[in-house]
Parts: structure tokens; sequence; C-alpha cells
């Protein structure tokens, strides 16, 4: 019995889906016909018998179901555009290899990605269209349930429908911030495999490997434009390190204590010449500037060889592109680290931040390791304690526990 | 196909008559009416009076309520529409883009419902 390589389908999930989508320009109805083509390949290959061409033969089997669907829907419709439109797309069904695959995933990621969809709803889309997961991939995912998730694709997908989102590369004028949006997503789904919400794992490797496909796939169809290097950059070096932040023991490994031996030294090298490349060509923008402060990390020996100044001085510059308090309070964490700087001076800093980042646990936690450092372990106790009642993770939760019984003795 | 372009600001901010910034907007707000019937795409456009002038009717159980002011204490109010022919809603945002209004209110672009009447 034949089995089909899951990685192989699901790369022909988001090609297959943005050429449908650019015959028939719905999302529903594309979805369910694809879901059904895939379910029947799933019974022919159990019937011993496999179809030559994978991706044609899903393409044809979808088309004719979505035909089938518009044939009956026009028997009830007495519109001559639907008739017309129906007689129209019966003329030429099997399109040539060439003409149906056209990469089409460019058009469909930003159509995805799409400002008038909520941000969490672009997340959600774009791993369920483009990256072909499942449902319960998803909710896994996100710790949301199954209906959350399926309420809000619906939604989404009407919204794309009604309002009339167009199926298109956005103008010259505005590709630019709309490539930002779509880095964001990317980002975001790449970040919570990082460190995944799922409790009991630190990483979750196919949602980082979907984030980074992605990554890769905008790279290679927007020609490097619009800091889309500065990103694959940035995932390139934290791909380089995301294993070795668990020790044998599966516990957790700060930046300071991660075997830098271990660091994948191939992802660090495409990473560095893919930056070099983005910045050469004038290209950077925030991704790039953090992927410059990852390739600093990646040229210390050590932690505390690392060029902090440096790192501060990009964060400062990240600031004026994108002011955040997360930003500041990062900024603030390396500059505690130049040689000569008082880190008390930084907490103070730090105190004004409070405010916003109230619910924001790495902001405990920062604070709880300084106060560690100039030994004020009473106040790095409080702080520990603050940090471990906002984790979601386990791993990270149980790291902290260690350093809060440090503390406390 | 036909979006309505619902124009919110909250009344304190909407710029003073006689002021320059009220002059600017009234420029803008003609230079937009000429950009729209230009393009083909203006299908109707209106200021409203203040939220002041509004009456809200009600109707529930046979009895109708009338009261004064608009259904509901908002901090942003309606000033105005358009309803535009776009191709798409990009096409839709680059317009809503140019309302004078937009750069200190809010411009909501709802698309407007195509009710499938057969034989029509």
């Amino acid at each position: 019995m034949l089995k089909f390589d899951e990685k192989i389908l699901n790369d022909y999930w988001g090609q297959l889906y943005a050429a449908l989508l650019k015959k028939f320009y719905d999302f529903q109805l594309v979805e369910d016909a694809l879901q059904e083509a895939f379910i029947r390949l799933s019974e022919t290959i159990d019937e011993d018998e496999s179809p030559k061409d994978l991706k044609a033969w899903l393409y044809r089997v979808s088309q004719n179901i979505i035909l089938d669907k518009i044939r009956r829907a026009a028997n009830f419709s007495s519109k001559l555009e639907d008739v017309k439109k129906t007689f129209l797309l019966n003329q030429r069904i099997y399109l040539s290899e060439d003409e149906a695959f056209i990469d089409e995933r460019l058009r469909l990621i930003f159509t995805c990605c799409h400002p008038a969809i909520s941000f969490k709803s672009q997340v959600i889309l774009t791993l369920r269209v483009i990256c072909g997961l499942s449902i319960e991939q998803i909710a896994k995912a996100f710790l949301s349930n199954k209906s959350n998730i399926e309420q809000m694709l619906t939604r989404a997908k009407r919204k794309i429908k009604v309002a009339n989102i167009p199926y298109e590369i956005p103008n010259v004028d505005i590709i630019d911030e709309r490539t930002g949006a779509v880095l964001n997503v990317i980002y975001l789904i790449y970040n919570e495999g990082f460190s995944t919400n799922a409790s009991n794992k630190l990483s979750d490797d196919s949602i980082c490997q979907f984030a980074l496909d992605l990554a890769k796939m905008l790279y290679k169809l927007i020609e490097a434009k619009h800091d889309s290097g500065g990103l694959l950059a940035l995932l390139f070096f934290l791909e380089s390190r995301r294993k070795t932040q668990l020790n044998f023991q599966g516990e957790f490994l700060t930046l300071e204590d991660q075997d830098r031996s271990k660091w994948d030294a191939d992802k660090i090298k495409k990473a560095k010449v893919i930056l070099k490349d983005t910045l050469i060509k004038g290209g950077g923008g925030q991704y790039s500037l953090q992927a410059a402060i990852s390739a600093l990390h990646t040229e210390a020996k050590s932690f505390e060889q690392t060029d902090w100044k440096q790192i501060y001085l990009l964060y400062l510059e990240l600031i004026k592109l994108n002011d955040s308090t997360v930003l500041r309070l990062n900024s603030l964490v390396a500059y505690s680290y130049v040689v000569g700087v008082s880190v008390r001076d930084c907490l103070d800093k730090m105190d004004h931040l409070q405010k916003e980042l109230k619910n924001y646990q790495p902001y405990y936690a920062a604070k709880a390791q300084m106060y560690e450092r100039i030994q004020e372990l009473e106040k790095a106790s409080k702080y520990y304690e603050k940090a471990i009642n906002l984790s979601c993770n386990d791993v990270q939760k149980n790291y902290l526990l260690k350093k809060l019984k440090f503390c406390s003795k | 196909m036909h979006y309505m372009f619902l124009i919110y600001s909250n009344e304190k901010n909407d710029p003073k008559y006689a002021t320059q910034e009220f002059s600017d907007m009234m420029e803008g707000y003609g230079k937009f009416n000429q950009v729209v019937r230009k393009d083909g795409s203006y299908i109707l456009g209106e200021p409203l009076e203040s939220v002041k002038s509004a009456t809200t009717v009600r109707v529930k159980n046979n009895e109708t309520l009338v009261t004064d002011g608009p259904f509901a204490e908002t901090k942003e109010v309606l000033g105005g529409f358009y309803i535009l022919d776009c191709k798409d809603l990009d096409a839709a945002i680059e317009y809503a883009k140019q309302i004078p209004t937009a750069s200190y209110g809010s411009i909501e672009i709802r698309p407007i419902m195509k009710i499938d009447v057969p034989g029509v």
C-alpha cells in the first residue's frame, strides 16, 4: 500500500489552493473541493491504484467537483451570466501543467494576510490555506478549541467574499507595508513553534518548519524584496539554536547557558549570506535588524564576549522604526550587559515600563534575573514568582522554579 | 460593486468654521468629490447635519417611541456618507484614505448587499 509523503501533500495543498482560487475565487468552494479530492486520493491509494501525476490529478478532480457544484447552482439560477460562466468554464478543463501551476501562492498569501482580516484570523487562515494544517493542529498550536478556530476561519472566508477582498498582489505603492503584514504573520507562526504554548514541549518542530517554508517561499516569490530576506535570515538564526534550548534532561537553557558548539553552523552560514545580500540590496527593515542582533550572538564565543553595545544600538534602530515597550525592555536588558553600565540604573529605567507590561511574562523574568545578578535575592525571588504565575509553558516554569529555589535559599 | 463609506468623527474634533483647518477640509472634500466623479465611481454622497439634530424612532408592542438624539451615545458620530462603485475592497480603501475626515476620525467601509432576485 502506497503512502504519499505528507510533506509533499502539504506543499501541494497550498499550490493547488492558489491555482484553484485563480479560477474560482471562492475560498469555501475551493477548500471543500480540495478536501474532497484529497479524501478521494486516499481512497484510491487503498485500492492499490495510484494516479501517476499526483498534483495534476488532484487539480482535475477538485476542478470537476467545483464545476459540478456550480452547474447545480446554475440550474437554480435564471441569471444569464451564471449560466454563461459555467459554459465557458466547461470548455477547457484540462490545463497544461505549466498553465495550472504557475505559482499563485504569492497572491494567496497576500490575500490571507489582508489587513481587513483580523491578525489572528490572518495567521489561522495562512496556516490552513497555504500550509494545509488541519483545524485540530491549529487549535493545538494556539491552545484553542476546534470550534473557535472553525468559527474564525468561516468568518474570515466570508469577509473575503462579502467585502470583496481582491485576489491580487498589492500595488507598488502599498506592497511594502502589506509585505510587512505578511512577515508579521510568518514570524508569529514561527514564535508559536519556537517556544510553544502547548505545555509539555518547549518547541514544536513542524510549526517552525511551516514558518520557515513560508518565509522561503515568500523570499523566492517576492525576489528578496521588502525585508523578506531579513525575516528569512532571522528564522535561520533562530532555527540554528532552537534545539539547544533544552539539555539532555529536557530542561530549559538560556542563551547564556546554551552550548554554542551545538548551534547549527550550516543554518548560521545560510542566514549570514541572506542577511548580507539583503543589506547590500538596501532592503533592510525591522527583521533585518533583528537578524543582525542574532548574528552578533552567533559571532560571540560566549555570552560574556557578546558585543552588547552593538546589540543595544541595533535595538535603538529598531525602536526608531517601530517603538514599543517590549523593544524598550529588550534594549535595557542588552544595555545592562555592556561593561561599565550600572544594572541598577537599568532596573530603575525598567520600572517606567511596568504599567504597560503588567501582564507580560518576560518582563518579570528579566527583572528577576537582573536582581539576581546584583545579589538582591529577595527582590529576585519576588519577580521569579510573578514570572512563574504568568508562564504557560511547563518547561519554562520548571526552569524558573529552579531559579526561585536558588534565590530563596 | 457598491460600497457605503460611513464618515465618523468626534464632533469636538471637527475643524471649526472659519479656521484654516476648516477651509483645508472643505478643499479636501472638493478634491475628493472631483476625483470620484471623474473616475465614474460616485453614486451618492451627502454631509449630515449635526448629531444634535437627530431623532430616533423605535416601535415596540405597537407603541411608537420617538426620542431626541442619536440611537446611542457614542464618542464618534455619523457625519456624512458616500456610496461609491469600486472594483474591490482595496479600491474602496484607496478612496477612504482620501476622505478628509479619515485623518482625525474614522471611515467605515461596508459592502452593499446584492440581493439575488430571480428573473431580474
